[in-house]
């Protein structure tokens, strides 16, 4: 079915919207959520709140990017879910291993009002992503918005694992300079 | 603001950029892009062995076209005799040969009636379409006369008057006969000096 027209079920509120989503982008929902998560049932579990976020959201949305508006809302569901999981004690994978690379880019807490901060980290990192090289923006987005595992990344696109490990280091050190030169750090 | 923040404030990245990096091949494999990668290579090794078959396909065809590397350069011809000599006196063409004179070429009908016989019903002949009908009125054998004279810098075969059998079936579309196999070159009747 076409993307379109799932749209439509979503607004026409039909319940199929949700087993078209589930077998059109089932597995791209799972293989971000299983990125971030370590637990498969915990995956699960976020695909299912991911079809439960675009039921409530299409009405009123009408996203022009289906599979780009769900990976998103996988990858918010699934992030909030380690977060809840590490304070339990339970965290780890992919996630907790990207988070540490990322540590130096925003070195300590800060005393910007949340909310604006994120509005304006958000603007600030589409700045960054979009002024990257080709190469190092794919790479860049497959380890911090995929979560892919480092090794998964090499092979994918063909690169020795120390080339992607130096990419990605280059990267972050450009992100923490960028950052500083925006004021967010 | 902290790493976390980064990472959750990610998701504003615009759609173009997360669908570049999705197409560029992140897996969406569950057990961890095991089989997403196995399935990648097999695709690579299949386009490989296609392409390779293909080239190799398209040389052996060119070879056989051209008779080269032991096929005959042969003019299919409503008389089969006519084909049988036409392979042979177009031995010229291949770069082994010096020097080729055909003598003769006639229909051996015992032979053709043995060799029949002998393929008729057997898996060859099934394998290459031939009914026992078929074999007995469009399967000839030519018994053919030849002198010839090689490069034997190129060639292990022997100079002089050869006496051979070609095999033939008939094009039952055109009528023309043409050359399926051939005894081996064997033993010349008489050397070249």
């Amino acid at each position: 079915m076409e993307d379109h027209q799932i749209i439509d079920l979503f607004w026409g509120r039909d319940q199929r919207a949700i087993t078209e989503t589930a077998s059109k982008y089932g597995t791209y929902c799972y293989s971000i959520a299983r990125n971030i998560l370590s637990s498969p049932g915990d995956a699960e579990e976020s695909v299912n709140d991911t079809y439960l976020g675009a039921w409530n959201s299409i009405p009123p949305h009408r996203p022009a990017v289906l599979r780009t508006f769900l990976g998103k809302i996988t990858r918010r569901v699934s992030l909030n879910r380690w977060r809840d999981s590490v304070r339990d004690k339970r965290g780890g994978g992919e996630t907790a291993l990207a988070l540490e690379e990322l540590k130096d880019c925003a070195p300590s807490g800060g005393t910007v009002e949340e909310a604006v901060l994120a509005e304006e980290l958000g603007r600030s990192l589409n700045r960054f992503v979009a002024g990257l090289p080709e190469t190092e923006r794919r790479v860049f987005l497959r380890r911090y918005w995929y979560l892919d595992s480092i090794e998964s990344i090499s092979l994918d696109l063909g690169f020795s694992v120390s080339k992607v490990k130096s990419m990605l280091h280059r990267t972050r050190g450009r992100l923490r300079d960028h950052l500083q030169r925006e004021g967010m750090i | 603001m902290n790493a976390y923040e980064i990472l959750s404030a990610l998701e504003t990245v615009d759609d173009r950029y997360i669908e570049d990096a999705k197409g560029c091949g992140p897996s969406e494999d569950v057990a961890g892009n095991k089989t997403h990668r196995r399935l990648k290579l097999r695709k690579r090794v299949l386009l490989l062995a296609a392409v390779l078959t293909a080239i190799l396909a398209l040389c052996g065809f060119g070879i056989f076209e051209r008779g080269l590397w032991g096929g005959w350069l042969q003019q299919p011809d409503n008389d089969p005799t006519q084909t049988v000599r036409s392979a042979i006196e177009n031995q010229i063409d291949k770069e082994y040969t010096l020097h080729i004179r055909f003598e003769s070429s006639e229909i051996d009908q015992a032979e053709t009636e043995r060799v029949a016989a002998m393929y008729a019903g057997s898996e060859l002949a099934q394998s290459r379409g031939w009914t026992d009908d078929y074999l007995a009125e469009h399967f000839v054998v030519v018994r053919a006369r030849y002198y010839v004279e090689y490069d034997h810098t190129k060639t292990w075969l022997d100079d002089g008057e050869i006496d051979q059998y070609f095999y033939l079936t008939q094009n039952l579309k055109t009528g023309a006969w043409v050359i399926v196999d051939n005894t081996t070159h064997g033993e010349p009747l008489s050397r070249s000096s």
